[in-house]
């Protein structure tokens, strides 16, 4: 149990790092709101041309290793819960590196995601 | 500077599509992973472990509609904040245990159902969030 946990907490640490980079690219990245499918085929070869991009695809590349080898040792549904500890990560990181405002509905939203996670993760236990 | 507005049913719709692909393609991994669980950590292992499922064809499966996934996850974060984006995304936590219980025969006691709610209530709270503090910046 103590693997998995760690697995998935190494798979989380992975992930952010990779959504940073990844919010860090879509922040600077043109896309006309509302133009057409033209736009957002211009817009995703644009996009996978951007080296932070490729950067945050290595970082889910070790992210999914871990989640892979987590998978094989647990329960979908208990693997999945451990993973929560992301939610408070991402609203962490996004102040820290990405300036992004964090305002009390969304302070209290994720807070009630974070709760109803624990719930599960709790239902999950034997 | 951060290209931010509210969540608008177009990128709610956006972010349930990701989390219904997102379901999918760990089902169709769980399913698909050979050769058992790895049970000792060592880089031997871990590379017979990748090396085994990455012919697995249920995990393939499972890698392409991750990247369908992430396509549609760089649209709708050059929309709105991160911080908005992820926690919406836990639409998840409500569609995996029940794909968990209806494709892999997996029980969820009733502390699961209410935990559910729970996401499902914040996920209500945040679709009131705004930020007003980063307007559309202009393209280009």
């Amino acid at each position: 149990m103590i693997w998995t946990i760690l697995c998935v907490l190494m798979a989380e640490i992975w992930n952010s790092a990779g959504q940073l980079f990844f919010k860090k690219t879509a922040n600077v990245l043109p896309l006309a709101p509302g133009a057409g499918w033209g736009a957002y085929g211009i817009f995703l070869k644009s996009v996978i041309c951007q080296p932070k991009i490729l950067l945050g695809l290595a970082c889910h590349a070790v992210g999914l290793i871990f989640w892979l080898v987590a998978l094989s040792q647990a329960a979908l549904s208990v693997v999945f819960v451990l993973g929560s500890m992301q939610y408070i990560l991402i609203l962490v990181l996004s102040r820290v590196f990405l300036g992004e405002k964090i305002d009390s509905m969304r302070f209290f939203g994720t807070l009630f995601i974070a709760v109803g996670i624990a719930l599960v993760a709790l239902g999950s236990l034997p | 500077m951060s290209k931010a507005g509210g969540v608008t049913p177009k990128i709610f719709l956006a972010v349930f599509l990701n989390d219904v692909i997102d379901a999918l393609a760990q089902v169709l991994m769980k399913k698909g992973i050979v050769g058992g669980a790895m049970v000792s950590w060592n880089i031997h292992d871990l590379f017979s472990f990748v090396t085994q499922n990455a012919s697995s064809p249920l995990v393939i499966a499972g890698i392409i509609l991750y990247a369908l996934n992430f396509f549609i996850w760089i649209i709708i974060l050059s929309k709105i904040d991160l911080s908005l984006a992820v926690p919406l995304g836990s639409t998840t936590y409500a569609l995996i245990p029940l794909s968990a219980v209806i494709f892999l025969h997996e029980k969820i006691p009733m502390m699961e159902i209410a935990g559910i709610f729970c996401v499902i209530l914040g996920i209500l709270i945040l679709s009131k969030s705004r930020s007003k503090a980063s307007p559309m910046v202009p393209t280009p």
